[in-house]
């Protein structure tokens, strides 16, 4: 039953890869201009130039042309060449993406292990005064724009004058403060959902408490819509951290995406895209493979 | 055995009463205080009952004397504070004020009440965690005490056979059990929770309330059977006064969260049922 499910999510997986990349290509196809519309207001080029850059490029070719020749460039292993580097896409985005991971995944991994015990305490102490204080604070984060914080993050640096552009703390604390509200949120609700029930007043009756409790009893009950939620910040990954990016002046997929965009550079523009669906789906199918884990019900059933 | 026939009390409750405040936001609490202090102008209303007012009054002192190898029923309308009460016994619920005896050892602070006094609860379905296998909900309570000798010298096979289930189904998912399978499970792990040597006490919050009239009358006889097998205690909390009528020794009335009369089985029937 569970192969049946993985060649299931196999299928899924590459019914999405072809939809998003045909989609993409097709929207950048409709987008206005091409990566040699500036040459073209150039008087130093001949158009005799041009239209050499334009074949050597393959601007000429049909859409569908372009798909194949970049279906076969991704057998390679190189999905297309990025115009503006003269390199394979692949290439350019490999140390682009471990810089990203860097960033994203330190990031991931503190806002979770803060969320889940802040979480669990705040739910104990509901509507104590622990819980009041997180409240407020998560209010007061859910409210900032990421841009404020990444602002404020840019005034530390420039007043302290501690933080070289390559120190990765400022970034990271920046994206942990601002994925930390929602999963606070989400722990917390999921956690007083279960703790309510007549099951977890069973476990009380026969005096299980404190962390034995709250870990050992409420936390599993709870974990289904959690896993579900750990699944998209995984999917989030390459894509939650453009705007920081952009703004910090790391030099990951971020600010190469808004350049590529605004070049028109065509195939480094669909491979980031693809990149991020990769981790889309990636994140969902990890979410899966944990609540197959954790949840005995879902085993029994495949 | 020899407790059926002794009438020896099995628990005691004096002056019990719970209160609860209104948890409201700040704004709406200075609102209420408004409104209370204008009727307190028109109406003259003291600051000593506005206070009274000002909390819900779940419990206002029961007493209850309950003796040993008995049925106790109680009835009431909804809101009349019945469950309240049984959680108050059993340990889940704090009181505000008053004493619960079992036996002669006192069930307050209630961490140690769950050995001798045990709740079966409204919807034995949801009352069991649905990730847990039957075996593992019936030794949870165990698991928790920590005893290492009771746990071993417990089987799950034999707390099953207890209340008629087959052992085969120790290692499926409580959530995959029947409802009738449900409320016989709820009903061994509330039995395999209490001291297995000595008297205890059983408390059915509206337990059969939920279940046809075949599965239910299954369990008032495998209640029955059980009763006079464990000298236990029942309290049997209902609506359903043919109910309270057919299994209880006593029923007790419960209205506005004290107990307002109470009677043997006897004077009761011939009344119809649900009051």
């Amino acid at each position: 039953m569970f192969r049946r499910y993985l060649l299931r999510r196999l299928v899924h997986v590459i019914v999405l890869f072809a939809g998003i990349s045909a989609f993409s290509f097709v929207l950048l196809e409709l987008a206005p201009g091409d990566f040699l519309g500036e040459a073209k207001l150039n008087p130093q080029m001949s158009p005799a130039t041009l239209a050499a850059l334009r074949e050597q490029y393959g601007l000429n070719k049909s859409l569908g042309q372009k798909y194949l020749s970049w279906i076969g460039s991704a057998a390679r292993g190189e999905f297309g060449i990025s115009f503006a580097y003269n390199l394979p896409v692949s290439k350019i985005l490999r140390p682009r993406v471990s810089k990203t991971l860097q960033l994203t995944l330190s990031s991931l991994l503190l806002s979770w292990f803060i969320a889940v015990p802040l979480g669990v305490w705040s739910a104990a102490a509901h509507n104590g005064f622990v819980d009041r204080a997180v409240g407020v604070a998560i209010s007061a984060l859910l409210a900032t724009p990421d841009v404020v914080l990444a602002c404020l993050a840019l005034l530390m640096a420039v007043r302290l004058r501690a933080f070289h552009s390559a120190n990765p703390v400022l970034p990271v604390a920046v994206l942990t403060l601002g994925a930390l509200p929602i999963l606070l949120r989400h722990v917390r609700a999921a956690l007083l959902d279960v703790a309510n029930q007549p099951f977890a007043q069973v476990a009380r009756a026969n005096g299980i408490s404190g962390a034995g409790l709250w870990f050992g009893c409420l936390l599993p009950a709870a974990v289904n819509p959690l896993t579900s939620l750990f699944g998209l910040s995984v999917a989030g990954l390459i894509s939650s951290s453009l705007l920081v990016e952009v703004l910090l002046g790391w030099p990951g997929v971020g600010p190469l995406f808004v350049e590529a965009i605004a070049a028109r550079d065509f195939y480094l523009v669909v491979d980031s895209v693809m990149l991020s669906a990769l981790f889309l789906s990636g994140g969902t199918f990890l979410a899966d493979i944990l609540l197959y884990v954790f949840d005995p019900r879902i085993r029994m059933e495949l | 055995m020899d407790s059926l026939n002794s009438p020896r009390r099995a628990l005691a409750v004096h002056g019990l009463t719970k209160t609860y405040h209104a948890q409201r936001s700040w704004l709406s609490l200075k609102r209420i205080e408004f409104n209370w202090s204008l009727c307190a102008r028109s109406k003259k209303i003291d600051s000593a009952r506005m206070s009274y007012l000002s909390v819900v009054h779940a419990l206002r002192g029961v007493d209850l004397e309950l003796p040993a190898g008995k049925t106790l029923a109680i009835v009431g309308p909804s809101g009349s504070g019945k469950s309240t009460l049984a959680r108050c016994i059993a340990g889940l619920l704090q009181p505000t004020s008053g004493e619960i005896w079992f036996g002669d050892q006192s069930l307050l602070p209630a961490r140690a009440a769950h050995r001798y006094v045990q709740l079966v609860f409204q919807d034995p379905g949801a009352s069991l965690n649905p990730r847990f296998t039957v075996a593992d909900a019936l030794l949870e309570p165990l698991r928790a005490a920590q005893s290492s000798t009771r746990s071993s010298c417990f089987s799950v096979a034999e707390g099953l056979q207890q209340v008629g289930l087959p052992a085969a189904l120790a290692n499926r998912l409580t959530s995959q059990l029947s409802g009738g399978q449900k409320a016989r499970l709820a009903v061994a792990r509330a039995l395999a929770a209490l001291d297995p040597d000595g008297p205890a006490i059983l408390i059915l919050d509206e337990s059969l309330g939920s279940m046809d009239l075949c599965v239910r009358a299954q369990m008032i006889n495998l209640l029955v059977d059980l009763q006079d097998q464990r000298a236990l205690t029942y309290i049997l909390i209902s609506h359903d006064v043919s109910l309270a009528a057919h299994m209880a020794d006593e029923i007790a009335v419960m209205a506005e969260g004290i107990i307002v009369k109470r009677e043997p089985r006897v004077s009761w029937t011939g009344i119809s049922p649900h009051v």
